[in-house]
């Protein structure tokens, strides 16, 4: 679509195309495309899963061997009849060829997630804090007084570049999984939900850290400030979440309750969310952290939104 | 009302305890480039960023034809802007960076070209920002507020780093811009630049407006007209002058007669019999009316 305007003697008229909701989707995929953060991470994306897949298969070939050895019957001796029965439950497991396929595929077709995920987190963080960092942040808004679309349009390109690192990705590793079942005579268990639901929540993981990364960078425009804090709340945040709740378990408060509480953390959720099994015992449900992670999501983009709307750029 | 006018209303902007800008008025018309002149740190730039919506006032209003920028319905048609010359990504081509704000205004990439020809870019539309000059940095930014095609130019210190050629362009340009009926804003800094360009002046220093008026009003404001000239016979020009006529020797061995014009030293000399060899009408130069006018107030706060 295209209008001409009309010009008073000595303007040129400049036409008007593009819809307007779409314009500033296209300014902000336009502005991923054209630096080379994007290809950059990308590799860095594809590194990480090449290795992920190597541990992932080296271990999946593991378990089937076991999976196909002898299975003969686990003898628990000295061991309360619970802890026995357990013991021999998971002795049932290994050995059953079935839970240890889907289990491969699982894992395989995920792989590379870990850092995937904060590879994306990083990057939809650079996607904002770019603007400050190289001071185009006058030109844009200058293009686009009203701030909040511009928030907006960027989330949109960002969600969107997540869902091209998780289709890469995911090529990838089926690739690489089919030739693995192939050679293993075994199927890859596309068809069973189990499997798809881990691929899908791994979609869905990719997705919530994008919008948190562009919340994040809203939130801080510095740019090392936003990496860093970025980093903290990914790798430190997961570790760090468990130890400080353990403790709390331990020292403060003796309930199994403290444990899934831990799901508040962004990072403890993310795992959560995309774990197809639960992440360990206690811990709360795939749904849970899904609303948490939206959460951190709304409340990073919606204080960021109202930040950038306020703030002063100079 | 879309005529273009910029209108600055008591606006004020305070950062915790500096007044950067502090009740200031002025009213800038469309047809003209008016310099906005003032000493380092006098608001210049705060005041241009609060008319673009990038910085809030503390009170007052800043409009555009009438409208404050945020209302404006297509703002970078109506309003073009040079901020800093550094504002794009190192790592992202000229033609590119034109390209994002194209996509973002609803105009076609192909208007990106078309200003890098304005403002002679092409030859460097797809090179990175990180390997443009200074002057070439100048020149996207240009190239950057050109876009839309505006009515209302406003530049802060477009000049910066342009070598001569490039600042004669520029003058051209926006000489053209205000003959075509645009409104044209510039600060700087190069005041003898400015005594060529600009038609208007508005002369603030912290914070607080000077003087606003045409280029040679303010001139005149700061000195009666007197006449420069060369005689060999000075003592005889001085006795035929009026007994009250300040006239000053100077060192190069010129005269400064103080309010008389031309015509009428040239008169009185042919009179007396005298030989002029030289004979000028010597206005102060913007250079000293502006030092004069911002003289103590340009501190740092």
């Amino acid at each position: 679509m295209s209008v001409a305007t009309h010009a008073p003697a000595g303007r040129t008229a400049v036409p008007h195309t593009g819809t307007p909701g779409l314009r500033l989707i296209r300014s902000e995929i336009s502005k991923i495309f054209s630096t080379n953060a994007w290809w950059l991470f990308g590799i860095g994306t594809l590194v990480v899963t090449g290795l992920a897949l190597w541990a992932n298969l080296a271990q999946a070939a593991g378990d089937l061997a076991t999976a196909r050895g002898p299975a003969g019957s686990l003898t628990v001796e000295g061991a309360a009849p619970a802890e026995a029965a357990r013991a021999q439950a998971e002795f049932a497991a290994q050995h059953d060829l079935h839970t240890q396929v889907i289990k491969a595929a699982g894992n395989i077709f995920t792989a590379g997630q870990f850092f995937g995920l904060m590879l994306v987190l990083l990057l939809t963080a650079l996607v904002v804090t770019n603007e400050y960092q190289y001071q185009t942040a006058t030109a844009t808004f200058l293009t686009t007084p009203h701030r909040s679309r511009v928030v907006l349009g960027k989330l949109v390109a960002g969600t969107g570049l997540a869902m091209l690192y998780f289709v890469v990705t995911l090529g990838v590793d089926l690739v690489a999984g089919l030739i693995f079942f192939n050679a293993e005579h075994l199927s890859a268990s596309l068809g069973e939900w189990p499997v798809q639901r881990a691929i899908l929540f791994n979609a869905l993981g990719y997705l919530a850290w994008a919008v948190l990364g562009i919340g994040l960078g809203t939130l801080i425009r510095n740019q090392i400030g936003s990496v860093v804090t970025s980093l903290v709340v990914y790798l430190v945040g997961y570790a760090g979440t468990i130890i400080v709740f353990q403790l709390i378990r331990l020292y403060l408060i003796h309930r199994d309750g403290v444990l899934t509480a831990a799901v508040a953390a962004p990072s403890i959720a993310s795992q959560v969310m995309i774990s197809p099994e639960k992440l360990y015992p206690q811990s709360a449900a795939w749904w849970v952290g899904a609303l948490v992670m939206l959460g951190w999501s709304i409340l990073a983009g919606g204080v960021g939104i109202m930040l950038t709307r306020r703030r002063d750029i100079s | 009302m879309s005529d273009g006018q910029i209108a600055v209303l008591g606006l004020t902007k305070v950062y915790r305890k500096v007044r950067a800008v502090d009740d200031l008025s002025f009213t800038v018309e469309a047809g003209r480039v008016t310099g906005f002149l003032g000493p380092n740190g006098a608001g210049k730039t705060t005041t241009l960023r609060m008319l673009l919506n990038l910085v809030r006032p503390t009170a007052g209003t800043a409009t555009i034809g009438g409208r404050r920028y945020a209302d404006l319905t297509d703002p970078i048609r109506t309003v073009g802007a040079i901020l800093e010359a550094s504002g794009a990504h190192r790592g992202r081509t000229g033609r590119n960076h034109l390209r994002m704000l194209c996509y973002a205004a609803g105009m076609p990439a192909s208007r990106a070209d078309e200003v890098l020809e304005l403002v002679g870019l092409t030859p460097a539309a797809k090179r990175k920002f990180k390997g443009y000059s200074l002057g070439m940095r100048q020149r996207l930014g240009i190239a950057a507020a050109m876009l839309g095609d505006p009515q209302v130019l406003l530049l802060d210190e477009p000049a910066n780093g342009l070598d001569p050629e490039g600042i004669r362009w520029m003058r051209d340009l926006l000489k053209r811009l205000a003959d075509e009926g645009r409104t044209v804003l510039v600060s700087s800094h190069l005041l003898a630049e400015m005594e060529i360009l600009a038609d208007d002046l508005v002369i603030i220093a912290a914070g607080q407006l000077v003087r606003q008026g045409t280029v040679t009003d303010i001139i005149d404001s700061m000195g009666a007209p007197q006449v420069r000239l060369r005689t060999p016979e000075p003592d005889k020009l001085i006795a035929a002058l009026d007994k009250a006529t300040v006239v000053r020797r100077n060192d190069d061995g010129s005269l400064i007669v103080a309010g008389m014009d031309p015509a009428g030293v040239g008169d009185l000399a042919l009179r007396a019999g005298v030989a002029l060899h030289e004979l000028v009408a010597d206005r102060p130069d913007l250079e000293n009316v502006f030092l004069e006018l911002t003289a103590g107030k340009a501190t740092i706060r």
